[in-house]
């Protein structure tokens, strides 16, 4: 796989996650790329500062660099796990400690509801089993994320 | 496979997968720190407080309702809390995105807030919001897609030091380059890179629990 075929697997990547209306996620991650990655300077640096007549060596510091394709789509796929795996989880654990066997509680329903209009609707979580059969799907989702990955780095 | 035939995959597997009401940042956020909020109470189950969910006026409950913004402990709302008890160790109450009173006399949101129900009552009686003395415990949370912008790290070391250094920590499923090295620095709290069943939240829980031991009389 050479970069052209990253690059070309981000960018189809990112109109799937637009088309499913995850454009929030797709900005998020390429807000983190525009800003290129920091890293520790490896070698010391001589510069000529004005005024003085020799050069001084700078020995630590960092220096921003642009992120390779390869560093492109894993920060893409690594947003995509985040927004569209890990919520379907979370649910699922939510769910498991008010409903579980563990849980020894008498809530039944829980619920997110706004105070005001533009806080949205209110959402309540799903059933047991549906809760459950979406964690089941989000783990597959995963593992096609990290075989992305996976085949990508080949 | 071919990389365009591995997003076809994750294309496929995305129809099952995502709950469409948490496809926003918002309500995301939301169930971020309600799962926060669900690890605080199994470490205080497992220390061997006993946990009741009620409403405002203190009666129990069958539906929880948890805040999408930023609200009060007192006052008349819908909105839920737990209760926690042991023989040993002061009554406190767990509250979801409520204000909190700083140093400075002004009241910030805290996500995740454990305060002792002197406090809590107190709050609920005057109308007041309750101080940063009543706190045990605070955690802001973060869910992010993408890497933490530095400046929620420079707001959360502002919240701690409003909160009188009380335990405050960040909780976050992404994390930042510096976040480790800023916060060791100025030796904050944090848990990053959270989700169910990585060691991160066993690590979290196991802080929470320690912190209940030592209020334990």
């Amino acid at each position: 796989v050479n970069d052209n075929e990253r690059s070309a697997a981000f960018d189809a990547l990112r109109a799937l996650m637009i088309s499913r209306g995850f454009e929030w996620v797709v900005g998020q991650a390429e807000d983190e790329i525009r800003q290129g990655k920091s890293l520790e300077l490896q070698e010391p640096v001589r510069v000529k500062l004005p005024g003085h007549q020799r050069t001084s060596r700078i020995e630590t510091g960092t220096v921003t660099v642009s992120f390779t394709p390869m560093q492109r789509l894993e920060t893409l796929v690594g947003a995509a796990r985040r927004a569209m795996v890990v919520p379907s989880i979370l649910e699922a654990d939510v769910v498991n400690f008010f409903r579980g066997v563990e849980s020894e509680s008498t809530v039944i329903d829980i619920k997110f509801d706004g105070e005001a209009p533009a806080d949205g609707e209110a959402i309540t979580l799903g059933g047991t089993d549906e809760v459950r059969a979406r964690a089941q799907a989000a783990q597959v989702l995963d593992e096609a994320l990290r075989a992305l990955l996976d085949e990508a780095r080949r | 496979m071919t990389l365009q035939e591995l997003i076809a995959d994750i294309d496929t597997g995305l129809a099952g997968a995502a709950n469409p009401a948490f496809n926003n940042p918002g309500a995301i956020s939301d169930l971020f720190e309600v799962w926060i909020f669900c690890l605080v109470l199994r470490a205080a189950r497992e220390e061997g407080f006993t946990v009741d969910f009620v409403d405002v006026g203190g009666n129990a409950v069958t539906t929880f309702v948890f805040r999408t913004s930023p609200g009060w402990v007192h006052g008349a709302h819908p909105y839920c809390h737990a209760v926690l008890s042991h023989p040993d160790a002061p009554g406190m109450e767990l509250h979801h995105g409520v204000r909190v009173g700083g140093q400075s006399q002004t009241s910030h949101e805290c996500d995740v807030a454990l305060l002792t129900d002197t406090a809590a009552v107190a709050s609920r009686a005057s109308g007041t919001d309750p101080t940063y003395a009543g706190l045990k415990l605070a955690v802001e949370c973060k869910f992010y897609a993408s890497s933490l912008p530095l400046r929620l790290l420079r707001e959360f070391m502002g919240l701690s030091l409003e909160l009188g250094r009380r335990p405050t920590w960040i909780a976050t499923n992404s994390t930042h380059a510096s976040l480790h090295a800023i916060l060791r620095r100025h030796n904050l709290r944090w848990e990053d890179e959270l989700e169910p069943n990585v060691s991160s939240a066993d690590r979290f829980r196991h802080e929470v629990r320690t912190l209940l031991d030592h209020v334990q009389r």
